[in-house]
């Protein structure tokens, strides 16, 4: 199980609207992933398989395995920028 | 001469007679437009030879067939009469068509004829052999090719009937229609042109008769998966003994002296007057064999001895499974009765090694993962006893008795878990931290205490938790939280680990409405709703279905709506959207200014998609209520998001946890991926437009 948190200045909104189409990414591809969403400073601390961001956020977070974002909400513009870690971590 | 294709075409036509493009027909049939204008072509002549209407075509709108009445009956009958005549069948299908040949065929079989019974070339049948190569492979049977002979199944006759009926099951399902959910849909062939080429129809509805009586002369009731065995089995047995195949092989296990032997004895005396069809006695013991490992709709009372080692073994499966769910399921008097139910006839089958087909298996492994390793870990333990192993398709249907049990528990409200709440004077702060408790958790507060009383009257007894504010020692074993008196949501995460949260307990409006119905007549149901909501202060459970929570359209309000406002920066935008929940005392000033140092110190990632902002806080940074508020500007400000600016909608929006307003939330995200409705939202006139859209996205998400 991969464990992905989703993150956006204060975890409530972007960043759960994020959440809820990876779930959808994930359960396109059978990849077994339990996503959550969380705010910038509570994500320093979390260990996880891979961070999903923004590019604004990017930059500070370090030693963590990342993959940036353009939007927050188009399904298809966070499948460009997340499939290919999803699966190279999932190890499909 | 036309084909099939011509005639669908037809077809469509005659239904909707109106113009078609070359597009839609080449859609509609499948086909690429080019083939379709070749199509119309021969339709034209073929419609000419019956001096029917030809089609009209006109440039730039299409083709079209408008027929008088008498017209279309009469091409209609011909179509009819043409595809009973000249069927083509679908590769698919035609694997169908050949394993039947097979096994209807006695001796051997040669190509030719199969490819003119197919109406297809002899290389043709060929590649199809390969699958058909494949569909008795899977019952260990070859197909074997002799020079100047032709094709011939070379298997034991056994397997041989198995790999038919496996073929035939879903088509008998097909024309007695029963239990035909169960079989995967398939676009390729058509289970009821096969059913009417394959199977005698005749034979089948006797033989569904036959059941019938036989269910009535032993006084139970078998459910139609069963019907469905016994009648494809007996059909089959029906057809190789036609075709000159005995069943030949020992029988180990006799079951002549049960009841089910007797009646399908009868049974078969009646289909030898019938169809002068006599089943070997080997052959009427695979038929009782089938209905004894059957499972009935209706249990009959067991006799004797067996009882006992059944009831066993079912509490052994439920006490096995519960010391492995997180759950207490071994007190569901229902489960235990349906398993008792289920374990008779499932034993059978076991010990006699009678497979039984599930088709939810894949279903119910997907569904129920980890359960179904519970399961199967309880089956390997009990193996031993009775001396025997569990085929996956078994275990299956376990897995939905126990899966039953668990949805049962769910819908159960649990007991509230008592609390004892300390602090250091039992007074203010410890008042405080019950009240957040009891808003937020299913728990009773059992008593509050200054840690004085609390070592006075210590030890207690029968308390699931103690929560404190300060460090306590205690004698028992009870455990002990320390918490703040103001819970943040970081504690509220921690103890909703071990206590459940109240929002999963909330009660469903519809249900409470319906309640009152049952006893009063409402005169005015919205009202009703309306008061209850305000009375209760509660949140309610809108839809059990997805997210739980409030819906989109019930934290807007025509108050918290503004359209065409006129702002000279992204900051003022975000303040007047502020102000609007303000306003409405959904949040604090202090939400608005937390709102826009967002945007400042992380940047404007708030712009969601291309025009929309949506702004929003931290829950602790004033939200008193969940709600939200939109806005549309007269002219777009840029918020500094080069791939999405410049803004014209801006919807804040606030909650007081993390969790409430996701319901709302996956409504918002509809809405975002629907531009037309953001159209028309951005040139609303009137905030009821705007209502009115939100309404209709929000019956979308359910």
């Amino acid at each position: 199980m991969l464990k992905i948190y989703t993150v956006c200045g204060n975890g409530i909104g972007s960043s759960i609207m994020a959440k809820m189409k990876i779930d959808e990414i994930c359960e396109d591809y059978e990849i077994e992933a339990d996503v959550e969403s969380t705010d910038f400073n509570s994500a320093q601390g979390k260990s996880c398989d891979l961070i999903v961001t923004i590019k604004e956020l990017a930059d500070q977070f370090e030693g963590k395995r990342l993959a940036v974002i353009r939007s927050y909400t188009n399904k298809r513009k966070i499948k460009e920028d997340i499939l290919e870690d999803l699966l190279e971590i999932a190890g499909k | 001469m036309v084909d099939q294709r011509c005639c669908k075409l037809m077809k469509a036509m005659i239904k909707k007679p109106e113009y078609w493009t070359m597009k839609m027909l080449a859609e509609q049939i499948g086909v690429s437009q080019r083939a379709v204008r070749y199509d119309l072509d021969r339709v034209d002549e073929y419609l000419k030879d019956l001096d029917i209407s030809l089609i009209q075509r006109k440039k730039g709108k299409g083709v079209k067939l408008s027929l008088s009445a008498v017209e279309r009956e009469r091409l209609n009958r011909e179509l009819e009469r043409m595809e009973r005549s000249t069927y083509i069948f679908t590769a698919e299908e035609r694997i169908y068509v050949m394993v039947d040949a097979f096994c209807k065929t006695p001796g051997f079989i040669t190509l030719d004829q199969v490819s003119e019974s197919l109406q297809v070339s002899v290389s043709t049948v060929k590649n199809d052999l390969r699958f058909v190569r494949h569909v008795f492979q899977q019952e260990n049977v070859e197909i074997k090719f002799l020079q100047r002979s032709g094709l011939m199944l070379v298997g034991s006759e056994q397997n041989i009937r198995s790999a038919y009926v496996r073929l035939i099951r879903e088509l008998v399902a097909e024309m007695l229609k029963v239990e035909k959910g169960i079989f995967v849909e398939k676009n390729e062939i058509d289970r009821k042109i096969l059913a009417e080429e394959i199977l005698d129809e005749e034979v089948i509805y006797f033989l569904q008769m036959l059941i019938r009586s036989i269910e009535q002369n032993i006084g139970v009731t078998y459910t139609d998966l069963v019907h469905l065995e016994w009648i494809s089995q007996v059909y089959v047995a029906y057809v190789r003994d036609q075709a000159g195949y005995m069943l030949r092989y020992e029988v180990t296990k006799k079951h002549q002296e049960s009841l089910e032997y007797e009646a399908i004895e009868y049974a078969a005396k009646i289909f030898k007057e019938r169809f002068g069809h006599q089943w070997t006695s080997n052959e009427l013991n695979e038929l009782v064999k089938v209905l004894l490992g059957a499972s009935r709709s209706k249990v009959q009372v067991e006799n004797g001895g067996n009882l006992i080692f059944h009831q066993l073994l079912a509490r052994d499966l439920i006490e096995s499974v519960n010391r492995d769910v997180q759950v207490e399921i071994a007190n569901d008097q229902r489960l235990y009765k349906n398993l008792l139910k289920h374990v008779v006839p499932m034993v059978y089958r076991l010990r006699n090694q009678i497979a039984i087909d599930n088709p939810l298996l894949v279903q119910v492994k997907r569904e129920y993962r980890s359960l179904y390793k519970i399961v199967e870990k309880a089956c390997r333990a009990i193996e031993i006893e009775i001396d025997t192993s569990f085929p996956t398709e078994e275990i299956g249907y376990l897995v939905l008795h126990f899966g039953a049990a668990l949805e049962r528990i769910k819908k159960k409200k649990p007991e509230k878990k008592k609390v004892l709440v300390v602090c250091h004077t039992g007074m203010g702060t410890s008042e405080l931290l019950s009240a957040q408790i009891q808003s937020n958790f299913w728990v009773e507060i059992v008593g509050v205490h200054s840690l004085a009383s609390f070592r006075r009257h210590q030890p207690f007894v029968g308390i699931d938790y103690i929560l404190s504010t300060i460090p306590l020692e205690s004698e028992s074993e009870i455990p002990i939280y320390v918490v703040p008196p103001i819970l943040k949501d970081k504690e509220i995460q921690f103890l909703a680990e071990r206590l459940l949260r109240i929002q999963d307990t909330r009660v469903e409006m519809a249900s409470l409405i319906q309640t009152i119905e049952q006893s009063c007549a409402i005169q005015n149901k919205e009202k009703l709703e309306a008061d209850l909501r305000q009375l209760l202060e509660v949140g309610f459970i809108q839809t059990l279905k997805k997210e739980t929570g409030a819906m989109l359209k019930d934290i807007i309000s025509l108050e918290t709506v503004s359209l065409q406002v006129e702002v000279d920066n992204w900051e003022e935008a975000v303040r007047k959207g502020g102000k609007l929940l303000e306003d409405q005392g959904i949040v604090s000033p202090e939400y608005s200014d937390a709102m826009v140092e967002t945007v400042k110190n992380i940047g404007p990632y708030i712009v969601m998609e291309k025009g929309i902002a949506m702004p929003h806080a931290r829950p602790e940074r004033g939200a008193k209520k969940i709600g939200v508020s939109i806005m549309t500007l007269k002219d777009p400000v840029p918020f500094g998001n080069e791939e999405n600016d410049p803004v014209f909608l801006v919807i804040c929006f606030a909650s007081t946890d993390s969790k409430s307003h996701l319901r709302a939330l996956s409504d918002l995200m509809i809405l975002f991926e629907d531009p037309e409705s953001i159209e028309k939202i951005h040139h609303a006139k009137k905030a009821e437009e705007v209502l009115a859209i939100i309404e209709e996205i929000c019956e979308r998400g359910e």
